[in-house]
């Protein structure tokens, strides 16, 4: 299990709360509307299934994934429960019909806020960091959460600590026209990677301190 | 950078960022390898042999590619431009090199696009801008058949990192032509929101219609060809549910007109409360959790779906029972009183006879005897005894005769009104009555139907009157007919006295004089007599008339008399 330390959990906390700040100011001005975005929690776990995220196995959720290497690599998503994706998609693009999934240019535009906010996240950490990542393009994704994770080990397999994925979950909060759309965002990296970034958040944190 | 990006191979760095065509020629060998995580790579890893694409086939090939390319160096400069952004922007390459994208559209640009280079090319961020979320970002021309709805183009754009070396990345923007898409999804919405109008409407409509079946008072119930019965609305559920008829559903398929096969068994007589061929159905409904419900029946039909259906209304008429039941009590009522009140005008006059003979007789025989024995004064007395006998026999007389109309009238028939007239006055020639000829009558009277002695005397009395009523010299009367939609209309006029406009109505009543005994004879129940027949033959009967200009009698009798 990794351990971290309150101040190291802060400082990655901040460093997100900085991105998603931008993040947020960004689809304000696009979409010419009060976007305020929160993060009221962030949690590491080690397995998918550890996660709060697993507790309907089967919802169906609309998932931006970003695949990012640098000093660290992983994956980032952006996931939401589908409804919720088709609810803030319409509140962002304003529009009142209902169609029963996500269309093309719905589709389009749900990467677009998922780019916006991982992207966001991710120059964050590196700008902070002094270290470039290397982006991948958004995909997207529509799935069961079970299969969110295709490497997660299936039921029944020994997980090693060492290959099993590590888990950094944001609990994201769109707050759109007055009404809160919640979603997550999931960094999945491995043991040298969260390593790596508690190295630099180390770093970091002595060259800020002095 | 990571360690594994550092080793790009000596040709990038050997590219100078004034010799364009050498960058594309980066760029191009690089797009190659494009499988992420981006920024897309350089030729490391690749195997020895692998052949790098000759530099001017990679630059023919962006050249001419359906999308729009544009590269952009560290310092906001355009350093590659293709043909499709030629011909959608309007400028040449040549125009566009070595200026920023603001110094070429010369128009504000879009933070969001701005943002978006800025972290490529600082961070190495990889960025999609959609059309949605974003309306035009680049002020393209569109193709010509979108022109008149779309003045831009729309836009679908990817911006990402290309590294020339490890110091040096330039941003490579991707421009695709959505128009088409978003015309379509445009469109899309357009129908959905009608379809879910029109769903709306309908559904509200339906609401509607169902609210008012749900709420009508009468069961309503549909059957199909088979006979099969399925309550509409709540009451029509009530009477067939499990508190309502259980005999409800065959009494109803009983009525209808084609019942399949096996057409069910006549229901008990106590259920059917009227006879089924006169058009009105109206049965008995026996609820098991209350009183029992008359209900008239009405079944119309229609089509749907090529099939044959029955609409079945049951009215629930308890009320209308009830009422008729009262009308028909009152009637009866209202019969035994008038047949005991002509009993007892029978009997009262009849019994009176009987004495008032004895002091008729008796004042007769004293007067004949005795006349001119006593004073002058008892002979006076004595006259006036006598007159007052003879006009109380009268009036029991025409009393006798009006309580015989109900009581001893004849069975109506087809009565010539010619010969009734003829009769009526050979009577009055025999009484002298009348002088020949004063009685006049329009040619070509109707036949009625009624009783002829009542229509005889009825009319005898209406002509005495007439005459008597008038100048002896000069009296005439006349009888004309005049046809109408249901009955015909009988009048007889004089050009006698006349009758005040207010006595009009009174005239008709029993014992009613206009003028003392004196001036004209009369027991006062000649009209009230004629009122009388007339109502009996269900007709009616009124005057016409001005003081001094002589009066007419109408009398209306229906040619078709309903069976009472």
């Amino acid at each position: 299990m990794i351990d971290l330390s309150d101040l190291e959990r802060d400082t990655i906390t901040e460093l997100i709360n900085i991105g998603v700040g931008r993040a947020a100011a960004s689809l304000s001005e696009m979409v010419d509307q009060s976007v305020e975005l929160t993060v009221p929690s962030i949690s590491f776990v080690q397995r998918f299934s550890d996660a709060n995220l697993i507790a309907a196995p089967g919802e169906v959720v609309s998932a931006v994934t970003q695949s990012f290497n640098g000093p660290f690599n992983g994956d980032a998503l952006l996931v939401f429960p589908e409804k919720r994706s088709l609810e803030l998609v319409r509140r962002l693009l304003q529009v009142d019909v209902p169609l029963d999934s996500l269309g093309d240019l719905e589709q389009e535009a749900l990467m677009e806020v998922g780019n916006i906010i991982l992207n966001a996240c991710l120059g964050s950490i590196s700008n902070i960091l002094g270290h470039p990542i290397n982006c991948s393009m958004p995909i997207f994704r529509k799935c069961e959460t079970r299969n969110l994770m295709p490497d997660a080990c299936p039921p029944g397999t020994s997980e090693t600590e060492t290959t099993a994925p590590f888990l950094l979950i944001l609990h994201v909060q769109f707050m759109l026209r007055e009404n809160d759309i919640d979603g997550y965002v999931l960094f999945v990296m491995d043991l040298d990677s969260i390593q790596t970034l508690k190295r630099m958040v180390n770093r970091y944190l002595e060259n800020a301190l002095g | 950078m990571s360690d594994g990006n550092k080793d790009g191979p000596a040709n990038i760095n050997r590219s100078s960022a004034k010799d364009s065509g050498t960058v594309l020629h980066d760029i191009a060998a690089s797009s190659q390898s494009g499988t992420p995580p981006a920024p897309v790579q350089t030729t490391s890893g690749r195997p020895a042999s692998y052949a790098l694409p000759d530099a001017n086939l990679s630059l023919a090939l962006l050249e001419n590619s359906d999308v729009g390319i544009i590269a952009i160096r560290r310092d906001g400069t355009i350093c590659f431009w293709n043909s499709w952004m030629e011909q959608t922007a309007g400028f040449k390459a040549a125009d566009v090199f070595g200026k920023t994208l603001n110094d070429v559209f010369g128009t504000a640009l879009p933070n969001r696009l701005h943002t978006a280079i800025d972290d490529c090319l600082s961070l190495g961020m990889p960025a999609m801008i959609s059309p949605s979320l974003n309306k035009s970002v680049l002020p393209l021309r569109p193709q010509s058949q979108f022109a008149q709805k779309f003045p831009q183009m729309q836009q679908s754009i990817r911006i990402q990192p290309v590294s020339l070396s490890d110091e040096d990345v330039i941003c490579a923007i991707t421009v695709r032509d959505v128009t088409l898409a978003v015309q379509r999804d445009q469109l899309l919405r357009r129908q959905a929101a009608e379809l879910a109008e029109l769903v709306t409407k309908t559904r509200r409509s339906e609401d509607r219609t169902r609210a008012i079946l749900q709420n009508t008072i009468d069961a309503i119930l549909v059957a199909s060809e088979d006979g099969n019965l399925e309550p509409l609305n709540a009451r029509a559920q009530e009477l067939c549910g499990p508190q309502g008829d259980p005999e409800i559903k065959n009494i109803i398929q009983f009525l209808l007109p084609d019942c399949g096969n096996n057409p069910p068994p006549k229901p008990p007589s106590d259920r059917l409360l009227t006879d089924l061929g006169t058009g009105v159905i109206e049965i008995l409904a026996c609820p098991a959790n209350g009183h029992n419900i008359p209900l008239e029946v009405a079944i119309s039909h229609f089509t749907a779906y090529g099939r044959y259906h029955y609409i079945i209304t049951l009215r629930d008429i308890s009320q209308r029972k009830r009422h008729e039941l009262e009308i028909q009590n009152t009637m009866q009522e209202l019969e035994n009183s008038n047949a005991e009140l002509e009993q007892f005008a029978y009997a009262a006059s009849h019994d009176l006879q009987e004495p008032l003979r004895m002091v008729s007789s008796y004042t007769q025989l004293l007067a004949r005897r005795y006349r001119g024995q006593l004073d002058d004064t008892a002979d006076e007395f004595i006259h006036y005894a006598v007159d007052g006998t003879q006009r109380m026999q009268r009036m029991i007389d025409d009393l006798l005769t009006l309580s015989r109309v109900g009581r001893h009238g004849k069975p109506f028939q087809p009565v010539p009104l010619t010969g009734l007239f003829d009769a009526i006055e050979a009577n009055l020639k025999r009484a002298e009555a009348a002088p020949a000829g004063n009685v006049i009558r329009q040619p070509g009277l109707p036949v009625v139907t009624g009783d002829p002695s009542q229509l005889l005397q009825l009319f005898q009395n209406l002509v005495s009157n007439g005459l008597k009523y008038s100048d002896p010299t000069h009296a005439e009367v006349h009888i004309s007919a005049r046809e109408f939609d249901s009955f015909w209309r009988i009048s007889v006029s004089d050009n006698g006295i006349g009758i005040d406009p207010q006595y009009h109505a009174s005239i008709f009543e029993i014992f009613k004089r206009l003028h003392g005994y004196g001036d004209y004879a009369g027991t006062g129940i000649g009209l009230a007599l004629c009122k009388k027949i007339v109502e009996r033959h269900g007709g009616n009967i009124h005057v016409e008339s001005a003081l001094g200009e002589g009066s007419t009698f109408h009398v209306d009798l229906p040619k078709e008399h309903n069976v009472l």
